[in-house]
């Protein structure tokens, strides 16, 4: 069953206009990933099926219901420099619970286990500048994780942070996605992360965007970076961003 | 701590000058008395129940002038930075009314108060406004769109709740500013307008002394709000170093 379902979906920005009949699904509990050159929409795509722009055409469906604004089964993460400096790690980790009313000590219980999901117990009490990029980004995550949400849109999340913490984190996400079954939307620019994350990739194409390649991954679990099959599908994605760079315009083509 | 020690080194030096040039007949005492006469009509003045009274009618002229300023400045920001059309209806007029200095307003609060706390009031009132509101404004309108959009991802969905939520704690460094300087301003017109015999208090009593030809009671007047200046300064900086804990480069 398809948990998001993206049809001829249309967005301009005045006379700029980013994305083009853009078509897509997200399949129930998958963790889709998606690539694409900069500037070609990606976080317009993700800032639309949360609720943030309602100002497109087009159908966007969760669960098979057309999209009508925010829908709290959906968390965002943003890419950097999200949290709320004021609050320290459990303040923002609590926020989502705090404004839909939930009491104090059931607040603290929720916050506390999706602090330590992340990995982050011991550190509730920093304030944000005193996180490292890693750190911030699983409090953002555990911030997000709170409000229980069934769909993860996550846009370059760990695009700020060095490789080695960035490759630690993406085992992190593939295990904590184990135990939630959440579906997942994640939005990367880096090949390697996106084919050691994916079920299956989509890559965009420039603006207008519509979708330029899709590959499944069928790679099992847990995933060797430097293995054959990992480096022949890296290689493939390379080579449909490689067209697109260099301007070929071809019908979009389904690789299996 | 070395920083201390040299402020306050700094201070008793000042003190010194200020006791000894006079006394070796740099200027004349009769216009510049030394330190030590000032210091001394402190316990007269006590002693009489002047400073006590002085000191009360002024805290009330200030409760009334800033405390309303605050009350007032702080809202009108927040709406000014939230929503379009208030921001262009009160910019302008603001903008007009500003530049005014407050002292100005002297003739005008006498007139529709009379010599009452009032007058004071709405002198302090019309110095310390402008200050906090524009900082407010600043602030308000400096909050990251990014902060905003995650609220609204996690569920923030009435503006109230943005403002309190996200809005405030997010511009506060911004109002802080502005209420110090308010505080500065308050301070400033408070003796303005009281020396101008708006309600009595601390300002009132630098003209009498003026009147009765007393410069040792003139500087110990002047000598007590230089105090109260400093230490409601500290006060605030002392308040906000703990509230803005968060800030980067402020040390818990
Ligand atoms: N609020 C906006 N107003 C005007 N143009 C925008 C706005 N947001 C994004 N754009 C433009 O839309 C295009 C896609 O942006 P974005 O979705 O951020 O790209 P990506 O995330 O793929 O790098 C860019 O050319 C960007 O300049
Ligand atoms: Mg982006």
């Amino acid at each position: 069953m398809s948990k998001i379902v993206v049809r001829d979906l249309t967005k301009r920005f005045g006379d700029l206009l980013v994305i083009k009949d853009l078509s897509f699904d997200v399949k129930e509990r998958e963790l889709l990933c998606m690539v694409g050159p900069s500037g070609c929409g990606k976080s317009t795509i993700l800032r639309i099926l949360v609720g943030l722009d309602t100002d497109y055409e087009g159908e966007v469906m969760i669960d098979d219901e057309p999209l009508t604004g925010h829908n709290p089964k959906i968390g965002l993460v943003f890419q950097e420099h999200a949290l709320f400096m004021w609050r320290t790690v459990l303040g923002n980790v609590e926020f989502g619970l705090e404004v839909k009313g939930v009491d104090k000590k059931r607040r603290r219980e929720i916050s506390m286990d999706a602090i330590r999901m992340v990995g982050l117990e011991g550190f509730e009490n920093c304030y944000p500048h005193e996180l490292s990029g890693g750190m911030k980004q699983r409090a953002a995550l555990a911030r997000v994780l709170v409000n229980d949400p069934e769909i993860l849109l996550m846009d370059e999340p760990f695009a700020a942070v060095d490789a080695q913490t960035r490759n630690i984190l993406q085992e992190e996400l593939i295990d904590l996605w184990h135990r939630t079954g959440n579906t997942i939307l994640f939005v990367t620019h880096s090949i390697d992360e996106a084919v050691y994350l994916g079920d299956r990739i989509i890559v965009l194409d420039r603006r207008p965007t519509r979708v330029r390649a899709t590959f499944d991954n069928t790679i099992p679990r847990p995933r060797d970076r430097t293995s054959a099959p990992c480096v022949e599908l890296r290689r493939k994605i390379l080579g449909v961003l490689k067209e697109i760079r260099a301007g070929v315009k071809e019908d979009f083509t389904t690789f299996k | 701590m070395r920083r201390k020690t040299l402020n306050i080194i700094g201070l008793l030096l000042f003190f010194l000058l200020w006791q000894l040039i006079p006394m070796v007949g740099l200027v004349n005492p009769d216009y510049l008395p030394p330190f030590s006469d000032a210091i001394m009509k402190i316990p007269t003045e006590i002693g009489k129940g002047t400073l006590q009274a002085a000191l009360l009618e002024s805290l009330l002229h200030y409760a009334i002038g800033f405390g309303g300023a605050l009350l007032l400045a702080i809202p009108l920001g927040v709406a000014m930075g939230r929503f379009r059309v208030i921001e262009s209806l009160l910019y302008p007029v603001e903008e007009m009314v500003r530049p005014i200095p407050p002292i100005a307003w002297i003739p005008v609060a006498i007139i529709w108060f009379g010599y009452t706390p009032w007058a004071a009031g709405f002198i302090i009132f019309i110095g310390a406004f402008f200050p906090t509101l524009i900082n407010t404004y600043d602030g308000v309108r400096g909050v990251s769109r990014t902060d905003i959009e995650a609220a609204i991802t996690l569920g923030v969905r009435d503006e109230l709740t943005m403002i309190r939520k996200i809005v405030l704690p997010a511009s506060l460094p911004n109002i802080f500013t502005g209420v110090r300087v308010s505080n500065a301003a308050a301070w400033m017109c408070l003796v303005a307008g009281e020396m101008f015999g708006a309600g009595g208090g601390m300002g009132l009593e630098l003209t009498l002394s003026r009147n009765y030809m007393d410069m040792a009671r003139i500087f110990a007047y002047m000598l007590i709000l230089g105090v109260i200046g400093l230490s409601s300064d500290i006060g605030f900086r002392r308040y906000e170093s703990k509230v803005l804990r968060w800030r980067k480069g402020v040390v818990a």
